[in-house]
């Protein structure tokens, strides 16, 4: 990129040909105010606030500089002033900001900026943090020569989420262009003309969008602000703490804002964070239950058939005694722990420490949901390995992006933001492989939809790989990769045109030409998450996705394209940690004798050297009876697990079991000892995001009364079970880390801050393998297709209003040709059966849907998806049939 | 010209272009490169057809365009033409700008109000008229001058204005 000198208020910089003179300012720091202009948008220039003085070098007939007396180039200012936001800065040009004529102009556009808007300061909510405040101060007069009435609008709620009081409205654009551009929306628009434009929605219906409340954000002044903290709090009076978000594992920050002990609002930063100004609903207004009264405020340990409040020391001595006996009687293998995926990374590594090292036990896994063993290793080498990641600005950046079966709106929705705004800014193309048309897959954003069948996942897989091998393998495969290419094209052999469109429901044009086009991007992107992983034929799948990323060159030996977006916000943390049965933390196998002795060394203790059970054969194992202590760290089992029926039988049977959680939920009603923890905003720690970014997280309030943070209450059991554990800060736990484990060698919080570090050092070997797709089950009965969805969001989002209501309650979502052959209406009771049980619900009738599937978002209270039972080879099908009138008045 | 059927207010939800204007809907489209340029005509084609734009009529323009819906709202609210209320089956425009003015559109307005009883932007009871001022007609020789329906009638005072109102059932 070529290189052109500026100077701006008489110093001078250079600046990649193009910028444009306010981002040049910036560099330079110099302060052109903006209100229209946005990172993320391109420019627009309706506000003229940047006004500038602007010249260039003075040309002669030579078409030479023209230089002046003192040997410098003259230089020629253009007449009238020019915006900052719109004019490219060329070399050798001239801006003077803060000159007569560009205050006195800006100076005037503040005035007709002010024509309209009301005085209303003191009853605003963006009053104090108001960007037309702050400029009008800056730069604006105490006087207005305007004498004529304002012009008014009606004030107007745009849903549950967004108020809209247009009086204060400067037409600035960026609302509406946000809306398009960034969150493929467009659920706003200006209405009416000239004087009298509004932003509104289509007829000024309450908001059919994603209710991310990022026209709020966006908003210079108070046009837009949000209903659920209208009127809570003035600015100035909230203690603001930039922490990390715990409702995916995008890893956005935050800034929330505390007054007292209460959470009031959430936002975004600009320059802080991956996601800067960008947060979805969840993290904009999932955050009230932090301050739930639900809230648990003591351990509660079951005496004679309930739980009963006690003190700290009293239920850490009881857990420790009773693991203690049950490891004598039974073996440490009696003993296993799960959940944990939502820790920090601190308290994650403290959690294997207590089950590994204290109690001696490898049954450790985090991913409760899983239906499978998937190896602890499978999504690090589908993801390169440790080879350095794709990030956000890659995937922003990318010609060809391939999402497999993953629904970004529910799991990813950074991702998606980043996603939409590349296809309308950088021409980024998608191809969206999801049985569902999900939002991505909509032919708004002019991508390819792979509409593949239910169950048919791996073969979809199997099918673009073996189309990428027909292109040719890339030349730069590390040597353990193309040493099985020659196996792998065997047995990719069968898959024909005719096995692809018949496994897959595709035509074989589309996946070769799917294929074709993540092979010959320059710059792409693969993205898969919890569908992949949660698969029954998770490991299968994981390999076939690492065998798709080297044969399309999505891996090579220097970096990795792929990226894995996990159920909770630091999945990828506990893979890294150690929240593998098979593995220690760092990606040590724990059958490797060397890597388990030098853990054990610095541990004080001999470690297990067999790898221990996974979540669902720990599931089964504890109904069997064969598992006899259950530690459910921060997971709703009952409804995590895949089989809720069997969860419940392991749960009774367990001789005791020990959660921790914020709220009393069923998993913790079934408890006998109950650990009251602290939420994400009050504590410190790491969380290791889906870009394999470890980010550093602030505690913005203390604990509620009589809770802990997670890494305490191991602590203190390790304590009592006589570990010499004396960490007084998760820092302390980081630093070991940072001592111990590979991936986090060398790091430190410090070097964390301020937005994040990768790690890349560790490497584990890839492969190529091949696993043929299980049969899809016979019989009859329609596809049960879960996933997540946006609003409702495990556990937490039913405690949180705003989310609560935009979620609505649990249902089914039918195709309406599926609908009309079940002869259900919308709101209709629709009875599901599965092998396992049967859930009814009521039906929403949905055209993303494909027939004979029915889709339940599994993160409704009340859903059950897996009280039908757990899905088997390629999927799970059930028997849909209208519920009888009786069921519908009992529901 | 007279106004083509006026919707009753209460707007059926969802709109579907009637089979006459089809094969027109077609023929505007086809006339740009891209579809979402034909967002123009084919409000005036649902605006003949069911008199104002009607909510659903909006939806259906998007919907053949694949178009937002915000976006042909948005459109819609920017012209004065588009009528996003039902109006009567005369709409009387009576053009305010500099020319009419001073011949006397001012006066010529009055006397339309005084003699239906009904100010800017409202319609008869009965339904045969709505009145209102507009900008300029472009037809400033002739002012004052007056917009009803499609029809333009100049040089206006108190008397024609009386005629035509009689001719207008």
């Amino acid at each position: 990129m070529s290189m052109v000198k500026v100077t701006i208020d008489g110093r001078t910089i250079e600046v990649p040909a193009g910028t444009l003179i306010t981002d040049a300012a910036k560099m330079a720091e110099v302060h052109v105010p903006i209100f229209c202009s946005h990172s993320k948008l391109p420019p627009l220039g309706a506000c003229r606030i940047c006004v500038v003085e602007v010249g260039t070098p003075k040309m002669g007939p030579d078409r030479k500089p023209v230089l002046g007396p003192d040997g410098s180039p003259e230089i020629a200012w253009m007449p009238k002033v020019q915006t900052g936001c719109t004019t490219p800065v060329t070399d050798g040009m001239h801006v003077k900001t803060a000159s007569a004529t560009a205050t006195q102009a800006r100076k005037g556009v503040m005035e007709f900026l002010l024509v309209n808007h009301p005085l209303d300061c003191p009853v605003c909510d963006e009053g104090g943090e108001c960007q037309l405040q702050d400029l009008a101060f800056a730069f604006g007069q105490d006087f207005s020569r305007m004498e004529q009435a304002k012009r008014t609008f009606d004030s107007e709620d745009l849903g549950p989420i967004v108020k809209k009081e247009a009086n204060r409205c400067i037409v600035c654009m960026r609302c509406v262009r946000y809306c398009d551009q960034v969150m493929g929306e467009d659920a706003l628009t200006a209405h009416q003309r000239g004087a009298h434009t509004e932003i509104s929605s289509f007829n000024r219906q309450p908001l059919d969008c994603e209710q991310c409340g990022n026209c709020i954000e966006v908003c210079p002044v108070g046009a837009l602000t949000a209903l659920p903290y209208r009127f809570k709090a003035r600015p100035w009076d909230l203690r603001q703490h930039i922490t990390l978000c715990p409702h995916c594992s995008n890893g956005c920050s935050v800034r929330l804002g505390v007054r007292g002990m209460e959470v009031l609002r959430a936002r975004g930063t600009e320059n802080r964070g991956v996601n800067q100004e960008f947060l979805c609903v969840r993290g904009r207004f999932g955050h009230d239950f932090v301050n739930s009264a639900d809230r648990l405020s003591a351990p509660l340990v079951k005496q004679g058939g309930s739980l009963q409040p006690v003190t700290w020391d009293e239920a850490s001595a009881q857990a420790a005694s009773r693991l203690r006996d049950i490891a004598a009687a039974h073996g440490p293998g009696a003993i296993a722990f799960l959940g944990g995926e939502q820790l920090f990374t601190e308290e994650q590594y403290l959690m294997q420490k207590l089950a590994r090292a204290v109690l001696g036990t490898n049954h450790v896994d985090g991913r409760t949901r899983t239906v499978a063993r998937v190896p602890g290793d499978a999504v690090l080498r589908a993801t390169g390995g440790g080879r350095p990641p794709l990030t956000f600005t890659d995937l922003v950046n990318a010609q060809e992006v391939l999402v497999l079966f993953d629904d970004l709106q529910g799991e990813s929705p950074y991702a998606q933001a980043l996603a939409i705004r590349g296809q309308h800014q950088t021409g980024l193309h998608l191809t969206v492989a999801h049985p569902r048309r999900v939002k991505l897959a909509r032919p708004k954003f002019k991508g390819d939809w792979l509409g593949v069948q239910p169950g048919a996942e791996l073969a979809l897989v199997h099918a673009l790989t073996k189309a990428a091998l027909d292109l040719g393998a890339p030349s730069d495969l590390p040597g353990e990769i193309s040493w099985g290419l020659e196996a792998l094209t065997k047995s990719l052999a069968s898959w024909t045109s005719e096995r692809m469109t018949r496994e897959t429901g595709l035509s074989a044009d589309a996946i070769v030409a799917a294929a074709k086009r993540l092979r010959g991007a320059e710059r792409k992107a693969v993205l898969f998450g919890r569908a992949v992983t949660e698969h029954p034929q998770a490991a299968a799948l994981l390999q076939a996705i690492e065998n798709l990323g080297w044969l399309t060159g999505a891996l090579t030996s220097s970096a990795s394209r792929v990226m894995y977006a996990g159920t909770h916000s630091n999945s990828q943390g506990a893979l890294d940690n150690g929240l593998t049965p098979d593995f220690l933390p760092g990606y040590v196998p724990v059958t490797d004798a060397a890597g388990r002795e030098a853990f054990g060394k610095s541990w004080g203790c001999t470690l297990d050297g067999e790898a221990g059970m996974s979540a669902p054969e720990i599931l089964e194992a504890t109904a069997a009876g064969r598992i006899k202590a259950l530690w459910i760290v921060g997971d709703q089992w009952l409804r995590t697990a895949p089989d809720a029926a069997l969860a419940a039988r392991a749960l009774a049977a367990a001789e005791l079991v020990i959660v921790n959680d914020l709220f009393m939920t069923e998993t913790a009603r079934a408890a006998h000892v109950v650990f009251p923890v602290a939420s994400f905003a009050e504590k410190d720690g790491t969380s290791v995001n889906c870009e394999r970014r470890a980010q550093k997280a602030t505690r913005a309030l203390s604990p509620k009364r009589g809770s802990r943070a997670d890494w305490e209450v191991f602590q203190f059991v390790a304590q009592v079970l006589g570990a010499d554990w004396r960490y007084r800060t998760t820092e302390d736990v980081f630093r070991e880390m940072a001592r111990l484990v590979p991936v986090w060698h060398g790091m430190s919080w410090a070097s964390l801050l301020p937005n994040g570090a990768t790690w890349s050092a560790t490497r584990v070997a890839g492969s190529l393998g091949y696993a043929e797709p299980d049969a899809k089950p016979a019989g009859e009965g329609m596809w049960l297709l879960s996933g997540g969805t946006l609003f409702a969001v495990d556990g937490v989002g039913e405690r949180c209003s705003s989310l609560a209501r935009l979620a609505k309650h649990a249902r089914v979502f039918v195709s309406p040709a599926e609908a009309s052959r079940l002869g259900a209406a919308a709101g209709d009771m629709l009875e599901l059966e599965g092998p396992a049980g049967v859930v009814v619900l009521p039906v929403e009738i949905d055209d993303s849907v494909p027939p004979s599937a029915v889709f339940v978002p599994y993160a409704y209270a009340g859903a059950g998806v897996n009280r039908l039972g757990a899905p088997k080879g390629a999927g799970l099908r059930v028997k849909a049939r209208k519920a009888a009138a009786a069921a519908k008045a009992g529901a | 010209m007279s106004h083509a059927p006026v919707m009753p207010v209460e707007a059926p939800a969802v709109l579907e272009w009637p089979e006459a204007v089809k094969a027109e809907v077609a023929e505007a489209i086809s006339h740009y490169p891209v579809k979402r340029s034909a967002v123009l005509p084919l409000l005036w084609i649902a605006q003949r057809t069911w008199g104002w734009l009607p909510p659903a009529a909006m939806q259906l323009v998007a919907r053949t365009l694949e178009l937002n819906e915000p976006e042909v709202f948005g459109v819609a609210t920017f012209y004065t033409m588009f009528n996003l209320q039902p109006v009567g089956r005369h709409h009387l425009q009576v053009c305010m700008t500099l020319s009419c003015s001073l011949m006397g559109a001012d006066r010529l307005f009055k006397h339309l109000e005084h003699k239906l009883g009904i100010g800017h932007g409202e319609t008869t009871a009965d339904g045969r008229f709505t009145l209102r001022r507009v900008e300029c007609l472009a037809a400033c020789g002739g002012g004052p001058c007056m917009q009803v329906g499609l029809d333009y009638y100049e040089d206006l005072d108190e008397t024609k204005v009386d005629a035509i109102l009689e001719k207008l059932k």
